[in-house]
């Protein structure tokens, strides 16, 4: 210990002046070298807080397990590139669609918060060398997949873009159909929407910039995400 | 006389009773982990600006436990809002800034609110271990001798 064992002054200190018969009870129940009156914690004073806590803590982890938390889905508003060298697709449809950012989304500018696009959906779709980029004001977000020998599979794939080109050949293809009528790939638009539908499509050089997207499974073999001054 | 926290003892002494007087080590922790979940999040001032406010929160959570941390030092007469605002901002964080700073942050965050929490001012000394062990066997054999001696 430090300080010196000063225990006939110990009520003078200007710590405790009002105290001075306490600290006296304290050194007459016979703890020897007691110093001063220090502050301290209290362990079931402060269970009172960490138990809730870490109920508080164990739920956040569980919704995180189970995906409950992070997942509502607005759009972001920040459109992102996808390309890819050839897309086989069997079962696709076409029609336009009004996509809905989140409320006050910084993102809206003069749009209201809605983007036109239109969505494509392919039953089965098998993408080579796919990639991806978002730009996020001074970096881009990459991923690359599917460049290697097994390809990028998806099932259920439904792309939400303003821009699409490539060069593309379809099997079997009905243009101008209701978009609340389409058949081939399990998706129906809103109804009174042009759309188009055919069994199967091929794109070579394709490049999309697209709002959303969602799959039913999409499997990326190969996948390599990283920040790049480039983008797609 | 020499008593203990004179300033003429030096700074050590000073230092133990300024310590002495606020939940210190809570505190401090409190403001490690704010600290530490700030030096996690790597996105450039430019990138959280386009992301918008949902960027934003994630730096202004573990901003609010650095300063709670920091008040609760400083402050300690309104340490049970601290710790209240600091446990709530650690949670938060998980959310917010990369899982709490990869979870180190948000612990050391949480850990120290719950210690300021249960901080009391003016407690009896502690008594070590060895100490208090032997006063139990002094009083034991007193309690013996006594025996015996009926």
């Amino acid at each position: 210990m430090a300080s010196s064992p000063d225990v006939p002054s110990a009520d003078n200190t200007p710590e405790n002046p009002g105290s001075g018969s306490l600290s006296d009870t304290s050194e007459t129940t016979g703890t020897t070298g007691g110093q001063q009156r220090r502050g301290r914690v209290r362990a079931r004073r402060a269970a009172v807080m960490a138990v809730p806590a870490t109920l508080g803590l164990a739920g956040l982890a569980i919704l995180t397990a189970q995906g409950a938390l992070g997942v509502s889905f607005s759009i972001s508003g920040m459109p992102f590139t996808v390309t890819a060298k050839s897309l086989d697709g069997t079962g696709f449809e076409q029609f336009g669609a009004l996509d809905s950012m989140a409320d006050n989304s910084p993102n809206a500018g003069d749009t209201g918060g809605q983007v036109l696009v239109v969505t494509s959906a392919i039953k089965n779709a098998t993408l080579d060398s796919l990639c991806q980029s978002v730009d996020l004001g001074g970096t881009n977000l990459l991923i690359k997949a599917g460049s290697g020998s097994s390809k990028v599979q998806a099932t259920d794939l439904t792309t939400d873009s303003t821009e699409l080109t490539g060069d593309a050949s379809f099997n079997n293809i009905e243009i101008g159909n209701d978009a609340s009528t389409l058949t081939k790939a399990g998706v129906k638009g809103p109804l009174g929407v042009f759309s188009q539908q055919a069994d199967t499509v091929h794109i070579d050089n394709l490049r999309q910039t697209n709002y959303a997207t969602t799959a039913g499974v999409f499997k990326l073999p190969g996948l390599k995400l990283s920040f790049s001054s480039s983008g797609c | 006389m020499s008593g203990t926290d004179t300033p003429h003892e030096g700074w050590r002494p000073a230092f133990r009773g300024w310590r002495a007087r606020r939940p210190f080590v809570g505190g401090l922790l409190l403001t490690l982990g704010g600290t530490w979940i700030l030096l996690t999040e790597k996105a450039s001032l430019k990138v959280v600006i386009h992301i918008g406010m949902t960027g934003l929160v994630g730096y202004l959570l573990p901003v609010v436990m650095v300063v709670c941390g920091l008040l609760t030092l400083f402050s300690p007469s309104q340490r049970l809002f601290y710790s209240i605002l600091g446990v709530l901002c650690s949670l938060g964080s998980w959310v917010t800034s990369n899982l709490g700073g990869f979870f180190i942050g948000l612990a050391l965050g949480a850990v120290g609110s719950c210690m300021i929490f249960g901080w009391l001012p003016d407690q009896e000394p502690r008594v070590s271990r060895r100490q208090r062990r032997k006063a139990a066997r002094v009083s034991a054999q007193g309690i013996g001798d006594g025996a015996e001696a009926v």
